[in-house]
């Protein structure tokens, strides 16, 4: 009834104990992530439990999501958005990790206005410019070629912040 | 052989207002989103007058600075969003890609219906805002202060959010219908180049298109709830909004301009009567500029207060997105090289294209030099590059497709002296308008700007002057192409002598696209293998269309 | 081309556009895998915004997570792991022509999904008890560290884009269960079911990603 040559759709029909099995597998790691929580790898801890949740993900993904058996160009498609969204994330980490100026500052929890001012105060310590960003000059130590570059940047911060300062209501979502 | 409309044609059958609105027919869900475009196109073309009237003279003309930036925000925003990225995709492309292909339709006929009814809605909620409070924000949303505007920024924004669905839903069904419904023996190297084109832009949709969903939701949840994402005194940061925005923004610009590309392929190799040089290539060059368009977003964000690494290596990227742009360019010179070149409307299109996009495409490349795009960011030279790009890119390319194309939708042939006289005027006052932009900004003018230093004056006004003949060639262009619908003469089926497989069905097509089921008999470029009489174009007609009247034929020679 | 019985009647379902059921079916899942990878990248955006203020913030991110409960977490992942699996048999059950399994295996997705959204319904009405929401509306005062509502926004808009996502799944499998009992389904068509599976993994997908994000920080 099922599997004909002449154009009809090839039905792949899966032992119900298989289903069983990987959904065992899926209860399994999800156990075994909490219960691997309560050791501590150090800074490995999120490598641990992301290496547990891909293995889950895969199991999903090749089974209940048939691509195991599928034609490639599904995976193909399936990788594609995980290869694009990691270029996303990598890129946008890069410039957010490689910043060291947003997070000078943020310690102190703000509840008013005297709050806010203080961060606003603080955000830029020792800011003169020309060295890069941050009070003791972190990153390349560019020198001279430095100046010219960051200047602009460098007013272009200065204007924002006191644009910052002029949109009365921070906290008023309209 | 008298010249009549084929009476089983797509615009007549099935008949009857409701048959149009209820329609799965991938013709006519074109020529609905081509009159859609047309109508944002206008009045977004109106608002650029009054910005060109505004800047005429320094200080207050006809318009105060607050309703100033509601004006270049709409400007920018139904261009952007209403206008280009739906353009060729949706209008031309949902018309010719299944006649190119020889299918019946696209994979999700129904999909596509829905594609348009989510166009419509999203354009609704887009002009509701308009007239509610009409953003002033700039096209680009920044925070902070679209935060805190007192304009109707979430009504715009789901607006785009809605309109992003109809971008996603035409991308899924343009890379389906091209896996799995090409007729039997068009390999994908059979391919016509506008199919690479717009499958590579249909790539881009999917793939970008969600991120600024995403992206706007969260705009909108900062405006409404105050989640503080982008909001530096809430722990958040405002350049994380300018990475959402452009991850989608800078793919976008190539969901605007490679089917632009697409077309001036097409139009190139038919126009030489010449197999094109380096199909391969230029196929491949499709590609390449879709997956690298994802990696070269905060080119946009250069002044924006983002490290230093990461600017650097965004310049670096950046210039290797122009490679495969000037690949098909030189592949387009070579093709016209010692060919026979038919200098009909079309090609006159293309040819401008080929000019002012190489301008458009040159000053992005300078501007992707890190270096110097800190002194040109938000200045008129950003205004000319983006306008270079996109109006004497994709704008020209989308009427030179038309043009190409509107024999074939509708039957009719428009007057080809006034074709070639609208492209000129166009041509002269888009240069006008934008060459002195390039100018201004070198010179530190700077963008969104409602008045200006005397000094920048002449040139602004110089600029304004050639806008008003831009837009009176555009208006011409609109006048003689209605006047063909009416008193056009009847088109045959190739009038153009082109191989791609949309010419072997009559003028209009069928219903169905195609009487008989369709098999590839030739590659869509071989001009040097396929004898085409060009006169059997002609002469069931009995008239050259280059002069109007009864005329000398010609013959075209098969190359050995 | 030869013709069965069978062949002929399932023949009624492909469009006019196509050439045999094959094509369709071909056509309809990759289309469904299309729309996926956009959905990865749509939440993908708040994976990013989650990645940076993590690793902004990654003691706030800590202490904070502390509020959340794992064992109604961890039961949320259990149940969706369970309504995968009824999901994909409730297909199974299809291709091998069972109609009355077919619906069990539907309804018992649906009310797994129903319970997923029950718990989070639990865990949400503690937090607004509390006070413990996204950004202006913050009023906890017991999490250290700087700005922990950035914590409760994000964790808001991924869990409630999730939840909006599970409240689709339970429409769709819904209209499965109208077409099933009204018999659009047989052992040779039941390319909706399929499809809507599709989707309903990739939900379960999400959540297995966010689970330990949130409810497992270190």
């Amino acid at each position: 009834m099922s599997d004909s040559s002449h154009g009809e759709h090839h039905h792949h029909i899966l032992p119900f104990r298989l289903y069983m099995i990987v959904g065992g597998a899926l209860i399994l790691l999800t156990l075994l992530t909490v219960g691997i929580f309560y050791v501590d790898f150090g800074p490995f801890n999120i490598v641990v439990a992301m290496v547990i949740a891909i293995a889950k993900a895969s199991l999903v993904v090749l089974y209940f999501m048939h691509l195991r058996w599928d034609n490639k160009i599904y995976a193909a498609i399936f990788i594609l958005s995980i290869v694009m969204l990691g270029a996303f994330v990598a890129l946008t980490a890069v410039d957010f990790f490689d910043r060291e100026i947003v997070t000078e500052g943020h310690n102190i929890p703000i509840t008013n206005q005297a709050d806010l001012d203080a961060i606003r105060a603080v955000r830029i310590p020792d800011y003169e410019g020309p060295t890069g960003y941050g009070a003791d000059g972190h990153g390349d130590d560019h020198g001279a070629m430095d100046t010219a570059a960051t200047t602009d940047v460098a007013d272009s911060l200065a204007a924002s912040d006191g644009a910052d300062t002029d949109s009365e209501s921070v906290d008023d979502g309209h | 052989m008298s010249m009549v409309m084929p009476k089983m044609n797509y615009l007549a059958e099935p008949k009857g207002l409701w048959s149009w609105i209820v329609t799965y027919d991938h013709k006519r869900i074109g020529l609905l989103y081509l009159a859609a475009i047309t109508l944002f196109f206008a009045i977004a073309g109106f608002l650029a007058i009054l910005i060109r009237t505004e800047l005429l003279y320094p200080g207050q003309d006809i318009m105060d600075a607050n309703t100033y930036n509601q004006v270049f925000t709409l400007h920018g925003a139904i261009m952007i969003f209403l206008f280009i990225i739906p353009s060729i995709p949706a209008a031309l492309g949902n018309f010719v890609l299944p006649l190119m292909i020889g299918a019946k339709d696209v994979a999700f006929p129904k999909l596509n219906l829905a594609s348009w009814y989510i166009y419509v809605f999203g354009s609704i909620f887009a002009i509701y805002s308009i007239l509610a409070s009409a953003v002033d924000t700039g096209w680009t949303f920044y925070t902070p202060y679209s935060t805190t505007t007192g304009t109707a920024v979430i009504s715009m924004t789901l607006g785009a959010f809605i309109l992003g669905f109809s971008s996603i839903f035409t991308g899924i069904n343009f890379i389906v219908t091209v896996h799995k419904m090409r007729a039997p023996g068009m390999t994908w190297y059979k391919l016509p180049l506008m199919i690479w084109a717009l499958y590579a832009t249909a790539l881009i949709q999917v793939m970008a298109t969600p991120v600024l969903a995403i992206t706007l939701l969260l705009l909108v949840l900062e405006r409404w709830l105050g989640v503080g994402i982008f909001d530096p005194a809430l722990g958040g940061d405002p350049v994380l909004y300018q990475h959402f925005f452009w991850f989608y923004s800078h793919p976008a610009v190539y969901i605007m301009i490679l089917p632009a590309l697409g077309i001036i392929s097409e139009l190139i190799a038919t126009f030489s009567h010449k197999k094109i040089f380096g199909y391969k290539f230029i196929a491949y060059s499709s590609l390449a500029i879709a997956f690298t368009s994802f990696l070269v977003w905060a080119h946009h964000m250069f002044t924006s207060g983002q490290s230093e690494l990461a600017a650097m290596i965004f310049s670096f990227i950046t210039f290797f997105v122009g490679v495969p742009t000037g690949i098909k360019i030189f592949n387009w010179l070579l093709t016209m090289y010692k060919a026979q070149i038919d200098l009909r409307t079309p090609m006159v299109y293309a040819l401008s294209f080929i000019f002012l996009f190489t301008i458009g495409g040159l000053t992005g490349i300078f501007l992707g030099a890190l270096s110097v795009d800190i002194h040109l960011h938000d200045t008129y030279f950003i205004v000319a590059h983006f306008h270079y790009v996109m109006m004497g890119g994709t704008v020209i390319a989308f009427l030179g497709g038309l043009h190409f194309w509107w024999p074939k939708m509708f039957g009719k042939l428009y007057n080809e002296t006034a074709g070639r006289i609208g492209a000129a005027i166009i041509f002269v006052g888009f240069n006008m308008t934008f060459l002195p932009q390039f100018v201004l900004g070198s010179q530190g003018m700077p963008r969104r700007y409602w008045t200006y230093v005397d000094a920048y004056q002449p040139l602004h006004a110089f600029s304004s002057y050639g806008s008003f003949i831009l837009g009176l060639g555009f208006i011409l262009v609109f006048v003689y192409l209605m006047h063909s619908l009416i008193w056009g003469r009847q088109a045959p089926k190739n009038i153009w002598g082109s191989l791609t497989m949309e010419w072997e069905t009559t003028s209009p097509p069928h219903p169905h696209n195609f009487e008989e089921d369709k098999v590839l008999q030739h590659g869509p470029y071989d001009y040097d293998k396929v004898l085409i009489d060009r006169d059997e174009a002609l002469t069931d007609y009995g008239y050259d269309t280059t002069t109007g009247e009864p005329g000398e034929h010609r013959e075209s020679v098969a190359k050995e | 081309m030869a013709d069965s019985a069978s062949h002929s009647h399932s023949m009624s379902h492909v469009a006019h556009h196509f050439a045999d059921s094959e094509q369709q079916a071909e056509s309809s899942k990759m289309g469904m895998w299309i729309f996926l990878l956009t959905e990865v990248l749509f939440f993908g955006g708040l994976f990013c915004a989650y990645v940076i203020f993590r690793a902004w913030k990654p003691d706030m991110f800590y202490e904070a997570h502390k509020t959340l409960s794992m064992s109604m977490g961890a039961t949320n992942t259990v149940v969706l792991i369970v309504s995968s699996v009824t999901m994909a048999l409730a297909i199974r059950a299809m291709q091998l022509g069972d109609k009355i399994k077919t619906l069990a295996y539907l309804w018992s997705t649906m009310a797994l999904a129903g319970v997923f959204l029950v718990i989070k319904y639990f865990e949400y009405a503690h937090k607004f008890h509390v006070g413990q929401l996204p950004g202006q509306f913050y009023t906890y005062t017991g999490v250290e560290g700087t700005n922990p509502h950035v914590f409760f926004s994000v964790y808001f808009a991924m869990t409630g884009l999730h939840g909006i996502h599970v409240i689709a799944g339970m429409i769709a499998i819904g209209w499965l269960i109208w077409r099933t009992q009204k018999n659009h389904f047989n052992a040779n068509y039941y390319t909706p079911i399929e499809m809507t599976g599709l989707y309903w993994h990739l939900v379960d997908l999400i959540w297995i990603f966010l689970f330990p994000l949130f409810y497992l920080i270190h």
